[in-house]
């Protein structure tokens, strides 16, 4: 590996444990065992390190919240799932610190804003979608899957800060999941409950198999 | 006001604004208007100052958390929502800087936890109550309940996070729109009976329905 993608690397990694704030060029360096002369010619400040980051990171999310990409079936909304939160977990620091970001990094900031409002119209449009399939009920008030379209881009954003432990990486992604399809739950349709048991249960946290849904 | 308390009053309120990490003694001293030796004199140290803010956090907070505060009404619910709203308003970056106080003031971050997980416990409590007296449905899912109470939390929480560095709007109406986003998740899980409620008693307090329309529009 490069020297700098061994710094990107590490800069991601101190910036998710240690918050952007009170991570120095000297952290970035001490860590790799490097001078801080050999970093700076690489990156000359921080916040070229900040910018490389989230260049990287604008071109692994843009394919993952295109607006023609569909996922129509309940599995695909699963997977889907799972790359927002692998990509959000990754880049855990981005999505945390608004106050930081906003302030010194407000290209950057609108980015984070855009995201935001792809992944909710995502969210939308999908339930919108299974709404017509018929594997959701009707919305029971006007703009109510907005709201919940909402809820979830929540819990999405809010999880990926780990206000409480939820375990190991692997509990930490099916707890997260669970949270996800329990706000759909109330909303399916005698038809789409059976595909989600079907499909999905098995890969929830709450699954045990010889307890199957209530 | 006291300087003492005064001291503590500037201190949340620059720690809400900048962050716990980016606010100095000095700093805490020019807002109040005294020098960093008189600061010094009632709190040597920031931690000091952070220990004592949690101490008077721990006072409010924990007659609204106990385990046998009841709701008879759904009502009485939502002024519970209120006084969640307004306390973590009141101390934003207590709840909401996750990293630096888990990184810098561990026994402090416990204390935290221990509170979140209680409110938590709280709306779940009064959900499995109201199943029994058949306002929601009984679940239809495992752990759905305590899914919905933690996503609650989350919504709360959240909600203020956001609102603290984008909204340029009034308190009064993020608390509507806030209490709006967190009956909607219970909605689906009304029975007629606890909809009737609802409609009749909350529903009136949430005024503005024009406000659900513009919440994502």
């Amino acid at each position: 590996m490069k020297t700098k993608e061994k710094i990107v690397l590490s800069s991601i990694r101190l910036f998710n444990e240690n918050g952007m704030v009170n991570v120095r060029l000297q952290h970035i360096a001490d860590d790799l065992g490097i001078s801080v002369g050999n970093l700076a010619y690489h990156f000359y400040s921080k916040q070229a390190i900040i910018i490389e980051i989230l260049d990287e990171l604008t071109e692994l999310i843009d394919p993952i919240i295109d607006e023609n990409i569909e996922f129509p079936g309940l599995m695909d909304f699963d997977t889907q799932l799972a790359r927002y939160y692998h990509l959000l977990i990754k880049y855990s620091f981005f999505f945390i610190d608004l106050n930081e970001m906003k302030r010194n990094y407000p290209r950057q900031y609108e980015k984070r804003k855009l995201i935001t409002e792809h992944i909710l119209k995502q969210i939308h449009h999908w339930l919108k979608q299974n709404e017509k399939n018929g594997i959701l009920i009707e919305e029971l008030r006007k703009d109510h899957y907005k709201m919940v379209a909402h809820a979830i881009w929540m819990i999405i954003a809010f999880y990926l800060t780990k206000p409480l432990d939820h375990g190991s990486p692997e509990d930490s992604e099916r707890v997260f999941k669970e949270m996800v399809w329990t706000q759909i739950i109330p909303h399916f349709t005698p038809g789409g409950r059976m595909e989600f048991d079907l499909l999905i249960e098995r890969l929830l946290d709450s699954f045990t198999p010889d307890k199957l849904s209530t | 006001m006291k300087t003492k308390d005064r001291i503590l009053a500037e201190a949340v309120s620059l720690f809400n604004q900048y962050g716990l990490p980016n606010v100095g003694l000095q700093q805490i001293a020019d807002q109040c208007g005294i020098s960093v030796g008189n600061l010094a004199y009632h709190f040597q140290y920031k931690e000091d100052l952070i220990r004592t803010i949690a101490n008077n956090i721990n006072a409010e907070i924990s007659p609204m958390v106990g385990a046998d505060m009841e709701f008879p009404l759904l009502i009485d619910f939502d002024n519970q929502l209120s006084k969640y709203y307004d306390l973590i308003n009141q101390f934003a970056f207590f709840f909401l800087d996750v990293i630096e106080l888990e990184r810098s003031f561990p026994t402090i971050h416990q204390q935290r936890v221990k509170y979140i997980n209680m409110m938590i416990e709280q709306i779940y409590q009064w959900l499995y109550r109201n199943v029994e007296k058949k306002i929601f449905k009984p679940e239809i899912h495992a752990k759905q309940h305590s899914n919905s109470a933690h996503a609650i939390w989350m919504i709360i929480s959240f909600w203020l996070t956001q609102n603290k560095i984008l909204s340029t709007k009034g308190v009064e109406s993020d608390e509507e729109r806030f209490k709006i986003v967190v009956w909607n998740q219970l909605l689906p899980e009304f029975t007629d009976v606890g909809l009737m409620e609802y409609e009749a008693l909350v529903l009136p307090q949430l005024r503005d329905v024009e406000l659900v329309a513009r919440l994502n529009g």
